[in-house]
């Protein structure tokens, strides 16, 4: 009796036991960390004085009511727009022509060769675009004057451009990342299928577009993803080393405005409420984005 | 039963690895054996900069056989700077015993980081060691009447400019413009007789700025109120915009624009003194130096940039080895090495001028206040705010009128809050 009561004891504690170090992981670097994040949304406090000032909702009516908040959220989704075409067009396309010749040497050069930007640190990335992107001598410079332009292009001093510089940055440096992604999912179509499409008559822009991107939706569904979070957070590093967020705020993400409240005006009530708002948008895209994925997204391979 | 076992294990481990560094943190650090205190010194200096303060610590541990100074340093910001601090203390640890925060920031470190009273840590010989120090200079370090820092890195605003593009333009290197209508006069033959950019005024934060509008008559802060946003500080963002729109100024980033002037794309630039050392390796006897031009014949009131130190040390063995530092800085065999890093030196009657060209930065130290510590917890976003509706004036995207308006109504929003 005592041997089975000792058996139905471990069969409970298994389980639990198997999901412990997972759970333990996840509730001190995730949960508690965001619930923490939540609750300091509430206060007004400098990160190190021992009071706290509770506040209320004070600083949820401070961001709702300052241009600063609603500016980063737009150019939060002006940077998921504007890397998209790097993370899925563009490598796309390339991915394609390399995957046409897959069996050929020549297809390991163009992948290390487009892939070498993604080995490059972000940050030393951003300090070789700074340069290339000065007005005055830059490389971008001299090569737009070699047409004969007088004009210097203010590339990190336009509230216009400066975005669009983050933009090419970051698209420059994942590109090659998301074309072997693609490599690899064209690869895994069926040649039957294309071969098929070729006999009934497809031409290559219709067998690509009705059978092998199709065929490829969850790749595609995984990289869009990956990129709504990565131009959400990781932009941090090429806004913070070309643009520091200006001219006037036009290149700062939410993620900028967090560090900013936090770490530049030690405001860390704002900075979590920054963080809670930025948390709850991202809920609510992430439930877009797989509502469209049961809807788009074919997993038939 | 096995499995059981193993399961158990791993879950210990990872419990272990999870709350294991705390407690090795938790731990602090240990005193020295050997009769020396070592204490931590952060700095925000890289570069040039770094070396030459290393020099100087590194002259006052070969002369101190008590006290050992362990230079750290933080390259960016000084908020940067602060925000290690932060995170350290943040993380349950002491933070360095002395800090290098800018000028515009002491208050928020000593509120932050409860500086030491230094007439309290230094006791009877306080008074003398003060007066090692330029008496403008150590006002610096006042915070609210309690003196909690002394001067370190002092800077001033200055006009460098590139005697090669003078020359080219028909101009005396000899003659640098005195007055802002002259600096545009300049520009203007410049820009006719040169292919070359005119000139650029220092953007990074609102420290230039704030020279230039406190020189013409429009205070930062007043009677615990932002005022610059009067006619005098208006005029000013006029002429600044005015500058960009006739094309004297290029629009360019502050960044791009110290790599342009070195480069000799660029005439003139109002920069920070701090930039000699750096900028006159790079482009030699072309680099030449004026102070910062008046508004006509009125008085110039210039913030003085730069860091002072403060001990953040807690305990009275380490305040006292810092205060042996502190001595140190006022003495003129530390300023003979720290003012060849292009800051002027902060000892009484003392100007070592390793580059005669620091000449300007002395002959402006007469004109030295205090770089504005915006009051409040909201304080710092000041700076911000100052910085975006610069920014705005100057790419025309608002009035001159407008753009002082709403920074000078957004911080008085804020301070005190």
């Amino acid at each position: 009796m005592k041997k089975r009561n000792s058996i139905g004891r471990s069969r409970f504690i298994t389980p639990y036991l198997y999901i412990a170090p997972a759970f333990i992981t996840l509730a001190v670097f995730m949960y508690w960390p965001l619930l923490y994040n939540i609750i300091l949304s509430f206060f007004q406090w400098n990160f190190i004085s021992p009071v706290k000032n509770f506040v209320g909702w004070e600083n949820y009516k401070i961001l709702l009511s300052d241009n600063v908040f609603s500016r980063a959220l737009i150019n939060t989704f002006k940077y998921i727009i504007g890397i998209l075409p790097f993370t899925i067009i563009i490598p796309l396309f390339f991915a394609h022509l390399v995957a046409s010749f897959a069996k050929s040497k020549a297809k390991r050069l163009y992948e290390t060769l487009l892939f070498i930007p993604t080995a490059v640190s972000f940050a030393v990335a951003s300090f070789v675009w700074v340069w290339m992107f000065n007005p005055l001598g830059g490389v971008i410079d001299r090569f737009i004057s070699l047409f004969g332009s007088t004009q210097s292009i203010p590339w990190l001093s336009s509230a216009t451009l400066a975005p669009i510089a983050v933009i090419i940055v970051s698209g420059w440096r994942l590109l090659g990342y998301y074309m072997i992604i693609f490599t690899a999912a064209l690869l895994t179509v069926p040649a039957e299928y294309t071969e098929s499409a070729y006999i009934d008559g497809a031409g290559a822009w219709k067998t690509f577009w009705y059978i092998k991107w199709p065929l490829i939706s969850p790749t595609t569904f995984f990289v869009f993803i990956t990129t709504v979070f990565f131009a959400s957070s990781q932009t941090f590093i090429p806004i913070h080393i070309l643009t520091r967020g200006g001219p006037y705020r036009a290149s700062a993400n939410l993620m900028y405005v967090v560090y900013e409240y936090g770490f530049r005006y030690f405001n860390i009530g704002l900075a979590a409420t920054t963080a809670t708002l930025t948390f709850l948008i991202f809920v609510l895209v992430t439930f877009a984005q797989i509502k469209v994925s049961e809807r788009m997204v074919h997993y038939d391979l | 039963m096995k499995k059981y076992r193993i399961l158990s294990l791993l879950t210990v481990l990872v419990i272990l690895f999870t709350f294991g560094p705390v407690a090795v943190f938790a731990q602090g650090s240990a005193e020295s054996a050997t009769g020396v205190t070592e204490i931590e010194l952060w700095h925000r200096w890289s570069g040039a900069h770094q070396k030459i303060f290393q020099e100087m610590v590194d002259k006052f541990n070969a002369t101190n056989e008590s006290v050992k100074i362990n230079a750290v340093s933080i390259p960016g910001q000084y908020a940067d700077l602060l925000s290690r601090a932060t995170a350290q203390v943040a993380a349950g640890e002491d933070p360095p015993a002395i800090i290098a925060p800018g000028y515009y920031l002491l208050e928020h470190t000593v509120n932050t980081f409860g500086g030491a009273d230094l007439a309290k840590v230094g006791g009877a010989e306080a008074a003398k060691v003060f007066s090692q120090f330029e008496p403008a200079l150590l006002g610096l370090g006042n915070v609210n009447g309690v003196q909690y820092g002394i001067p370190l890195a002092v800077s001033i605003q200055s006009l460098f400019y590139n005697a090669d593009i003078f020359v080219e333009a028909g101009l005396d290197p000899n003659s640098p413009p005195k007055t802002w209508e002259e600096v545009i006069e300049y520009a203007k033959i410049i820009k006719n007789k040169t292919n070359k950019k005119a000139l650029f005024i220092s953007t990074p934060d609102s420290w230039y700025m704030s020279a230039l509008l406190e020189s013409n008559g429009a205070p930062m802060l007043a009677n615990g109120k932002a005022s610059f946003a009067n006619d005098n500080g208006v005029e000013v963002m006029k002429m600044w915009r005015q500058m960009y729109v006739d094309g004297l100024i290029p629009q360019i980033s502050y960044a791009e624009s110290q790599r342009a002037f070195q480069a000799g794309e660029i005439a003139m630039h109002g920069i920070s003194i701090m930039n000699l050392s750096a900028m006159s390796g790079t482009m030699g006897d072309a680099l030449m130096v004026a102070p910062m031009p008046s508004f006509g014949d009125k008085a110039k009131k210039q913030p003085a940039g730069g860091a002072g130190l403060i001990i953040t040390a807690t305990k009275a063995k380490q305040q006292a080895a810092a205060w042996e530092f502190f001595k140190f800085v006022g003495t003129k065999e530390a300023m003979d090495i720290w003012s060849k890093s292009g800051y002027v030196s902060v000892v009484a009657g003392y100007a070592p001028k390793s580059d005669p060209r620091q000449q300007a930065a002395y002959d402006q130290l007469g004109n030295a206040i205090s770089w504005t510590n915006w009051p409040g917890p909201r304080g710092l976003e000041a700076e911000g705010i100052i910085q975006e509706w610069r920014d705005r004036i100057l790419a025309g995207n608002v009035s001159a009128q407008e753009g002082l308006r709403n920074a000078a109504n957004s911080i008085n929003s804020i301070i005190g809050n």
